[in-house]
């Protein structure tokens, strides 16, 4: 383990804290972290799976609540609605499905068609930037001076 | 130009809510206007920050959308006509919430995070961490603009005296701050505790903070938390209750994993408390080196730490005051400056004056609530004699609103350009009547009570008026005006225009000892504006009690001309036969008004022969009571005729800044029967001779005994005082001031 602080002798006041700690007769071993980097996500093929998750509102989210003593009779009460509700929530929601399954396919379509001409531009543009590049290292042009032609 | 703010959900008290509070206090100051929006907000800041379907902008606006969480905000971003930029405060840490109901939005919020940045002007990172992560995800122009305390309010005298009285304790305490959610780990704080307790078993820990039980492990840790001895859950508190929490702590802890700031590691350094954090994330940027950061935890080892830090004298010395010197470097003035260069870096600049020849009549706005034929109160009349009477020297126009109704602010004249006795007034309209009730209301809950800046300018936008045309044009044409004169420090039109102009700014403040004095965010009124131009030396006392560090203060009074005036006439106009005693104002409540009955009677059962109340003016209350006489609003030269025939003018209020009516009593040789809680009523009364103060019933009986005998020689003295207020020199007063402001650099 390590110290940060400028104001102070963090390695004594380490030091220090490790002696008492010893002189207890105790040991610590630090739990490892479970670190993982951050996702950074493409926005539209995330929204489109998204919109694939989420397309069908006859399919209630998890159930959950934040109370704690009565939580558990909210979460009984949820739970027994769907159940009992089902077929009113699936008869009340399907032109609701219908819609959303068109909104998830025209989103999916555009998105693609996006991601591809994005794709196809920076190829483009690479392209560009390779033949700019091979211009400048080429050898300058000899036509147009007077004493060749002669 | 217009700078607004987006915030998904304003809630008093949260970090994000502060920064974007602070933000527009810095953009006020750096020369931009702009509003507050939300899509979802806490009842009661309705008059701080409107709807996000209220937002209206101008192509050369810029729109700043504060992110830390998936919502419907970045796709409105997106899709709204302006320059656009990002605050980024940081998203949590999805290994903490997978499989929770908070996954989803978490997962949006990055999305969206990645899918704004091709389309934004400016990324702000809140922090250089979270700057790194905005160009991770694709963002060219990325500023890091850190947040900032107001150390002044975590001094000791801000600490909530009940809560300081409830968490006294000569033991070992660990104090947390934040929401209690996963990522903070309530879990390792538990385990530091529980090792702490086999080293001090008296110690406590103080968690500050919401309790989120929408996930089962946080309300398992709760109900393992209070069985563990000492722990304290304090749940969500006020300012006051947290500034109490921190000073009744030995060390600060933090075991969070993941930091995209970390407001309250400097909110404990600004209560003197030493800090320990895990050093995750922002946390050691934060902390720029001071306090005490640890890498690995290790539980046994960071109790023996924590219980130096708590103990050791020496080692807590040198920890508080290198904790000091980073605040120095870690306020305001800071971020202001990382603001303007983010800014500045996409072509927002404050609009500069352009100085040509001087011109022979300066041009000058003034800037007051109400103005207009008709419109009686203090201010409003003062403002309305000042244009007046410099009209002849300076081309003037008068910024104000629509409103006559002092009470609602409603508006009732239409708003654009007029001419009132050949000056032109420019109204601007308020989109929200003053709700009175709630402002009472709100105002018996804060005032005595410390106060962190939202709560403050969310009590300031409920008083008003909003005036938000006022604040475009200041921010957009403000540069025209050579100077600025603005009338009554406590409302929203001179409050919040200040700091746009404030180098061109002659402040007229009318202060007096009013509990929202007491509020921090008023410091800049005082502070900020070229000079102050005060009616009484007590008013100069109470600013400078209140804000030591107030501009350079001139007390220059008002001016009191007199015309001729008959008592007789006025007898015979409302039929009075006996001497009578005269109130002339608004009778209300705020005015002292129930008092002086109460008073009145005992006048009448203790004094044969006593003299009639006359009180002329709106009344917003019941005055039935025998002797008095109420004749509703009366004409000027009605008033003057009032004065000079009245035994006394009687002025109740205990709160005045000027007491314009003892002046103009005085004036016409009546002496005055006056609230001797009034300082300034006080002054007036002891320095002229020319009348009694009065405290209560039996004094003011005395009061008028005492009158009634000396009424001659008051009167000589009432006059010989009221010839020192002239207006010639209150108006060279003022131009030897604007002279001064456009002279300097």
């Amino acid at each position: 383990m390590k110290l940060l602080g400028r104001d102070i002798d963090t390695a004594a006041l380490l030091r220090a804290a490790r002696e008492r700690l010893e002189a207890r007769g105790l040991r610590e071993d630090a739990p490892p972290l479970e670190e993982e980097p951050e996702p950074v996500l493409e926005p539209l093929s995330f929204l489109a799976r998204s919109l694939e998750a989420d397309a069908d509102p006859t399919v209630g989210l998890p159930i959950a609540s934040h109370r704690s003593g009565l939580g558990r009779g909210v979460v009984l009460a949820k739970w027994v609605f769907r159940r009992a509700c089902q077929p009113l929530i699936n008869e009340a929601l399907g032109r609701q499905r219908l819609f959303n399954g068109h909104v998830r396919d025209i989103s999916a379509q555009l998105a693609a068609e996006v991601i591809r001409l994005r794709a196809r531009v920076e190829a483009l543009e690479a392209e560009k930037a390779a033949r700019e590049r091979t211009a400048r290292l080429a050898p300058p042009s000899r036509r147009g001076t007077g004493k060749r032609r002669r | 130009m217009a700078v607004h703010q987006l915030v998904t959900h304003f809630r008093l008290g949260d970090a994000t809510a502060q920064a974007a509070v602070h933000f527009r206090a810095l953009l006020r100051r750096l020369g931009h206007w702009g509003e507050l929006f939300a899509s979802e907000q806490e009842p009661g800041t309705e008059a701080l920050v409107r709807p996000v379907g209220a937002l209206r902008v101008q192509p050369d606006d810029l729109l700043l959308l504060h992110h830390g969480i998936g919502s419907e905000l970045p796709a409105r971003l997106l899709h709204t006509p302006c320059r656009r930029g990002v605050v980024f405060h940081n998203l949590s840490p999805l290994r903490f919430y997978r499989g929770t109901p908070l996954e989803p939005a978490l997962l949006a919020g990055r999305a969206q995070l990645a899918g704004m940045a091709e389309h934004v002007a400016l990324g702000i990172g809140v922090s250089e961490f979270n700057s790194a992560e905005l160009r991770r995800a694709g963002y060219r122009n990325v500023q890091t603009v850190p947040l900032f305390v107001e150390p002044e309010r975590f001094g000791p005298d801000r600490a909530d005296p009940g809560m300081q009285r409830r968490l006294a304790s000569g033991a070992l305490t660990l104090v947390s701050v934040s929401r209690v959610v996963p990522h903070k780990r309530f879990e390792d704080l538990l385990a530091l505790h529980r090792e702490v307790l086999r080293l001090r078993p008296d110690a406590r820990l103080l968690i500050v903070g919401g309790i989120d039980r929408l996930f089962p492990e946080v309300r398992a840790l709760e109900k393992e938390a209070r069985t563990l001895p000492g722990v304290e859950l304090l749940g969500r508190v006020s300012h006051g209750e947290l500034v109490a929490a921190y000073r009744s702590g030995s060390v600060f802890v933090s075991m969070s994993e993941h930091e995209g700031f970390g407001v309250p590691l400097l909110e404990a350094m600004a209560s003197d408390l030493p800090v320990l954090a895990y050093a995750a994330a922002a946390v050691p940027e934060t902390l720029g080196g001071a306090g005490v950061a640890f890498d690995e935890k290790r539980f046994a080892l960071l109790a023996e730490l924590a219980v130096q830090l708590g103990t050791d004298g020496r080692l807590r010395e040198k920890i508080l005051a290198g904790q000091r010197r980073r605040l120095e470097t870690a306020g305001p003035e800071r971020t202001e400056e990382r603001l303007r260069a983010a800014l500045e870096s996409i072509g927002v600049h404050r609009h500069q004056r352009v100085r040509g020849r001087p011109s022979r009549r300066p041009r000058v706005a003034v800037i007051v609530q109400r103005y207009g034929a008709g419109i009686t109160g203090g201010a409003e009349a003062l403002a309305a004699q000042v244009v007046t009477r410099l009209q002849r020297h300076w081309d003037m126009r008068v910024l104000t609103s629509c409103a006559v109704d002092h009470l609602t602010w409603a508006n009732a004249l239409p708003p654009g350009e007029t001419t009132v006795d050949g000056v032109s007034v420019l109204r601007f309209s308020n989109p929200r009547p003053r709700p009175m009730h709630e402002l009472n209301a709100l105002s018996r809950q804060m005032f005595g009570r410390s106060q962190d800046r939202a709560a403050e300018e969310n009590w300031m936008a409920l008083q008003g008026p909003l005036l938000p045309g006022l604040g475009r044009h200041l921010a957009e044409r403000g540069s025209e005006y050579d100077g600025v004169v603005a009338f009554t420090y406590l409302y929203v039109p001179t409050a919040w225009s200040i700091p746009l102009v404030a180098e061109r700014t002659l402040l007229v403040p009318t202060a007096h000892d009013d509990e929202a004095l007491g509020f921090d965010a008023y410091a800049e009124v005082f502070e900020r504006p070229r000079a102050l131009l005060l009616l009484t030396p007590e008013e100069l006392e109470v600013i400078a009690r209140r804000f030591p560090r107030h501009a350079r203060a001139r007390v220059v009074g008002a001016g009191v001309d007199a015309p001729e005036a008959h008592g007789e006439r006025f007898r015979r106009r409302f039929d009075l036969s006996g001497p009578y005693l005269l109130y002339v104002g608004r009778v209300e409540r705020g005015k002292g008004i129930p008092e002086l009955l109460d008073a009145y009677r005992r006048l009448r059962a203790g004094m044969t022969r006593a003299p009639e109340l006359v009180l002329a003016g709106e009344a917003s209350i019941d005055l039935r009571a025998e002797g008095v006489r109420t004749l509703g609003r009366v004409t000027e030269q009605e008033k003057w005729d009032g004065l000079a025939g009245a035994l006394a003018a009687v002025v109740p209020s205990p709160r005045e800044s000027l007491s314009l009516l003892t002046l103009e009593a005085f004036a016409v040789g009546t002496p005055v029967v006056g609230n001797a809680a009034s300082p300034v009523i006080r002054g007036h009364i002891e320095r002229s001779g020319a009348g009694v103060a009065y405290l209560d019933g039996s004094g003011f009986m005395e009061a008028v005994r005492r009158v009634e005998e000396a009424r001659p020689a008051m009167a000589r003295a009432a006059r010989a005082y009221a010839a020192r207020y002239g207006w010639a020199r209150v108006v060279d007063a003022y131009r030897e001031e604007m002279d001064a402001l456009m002279r300097a650099p």
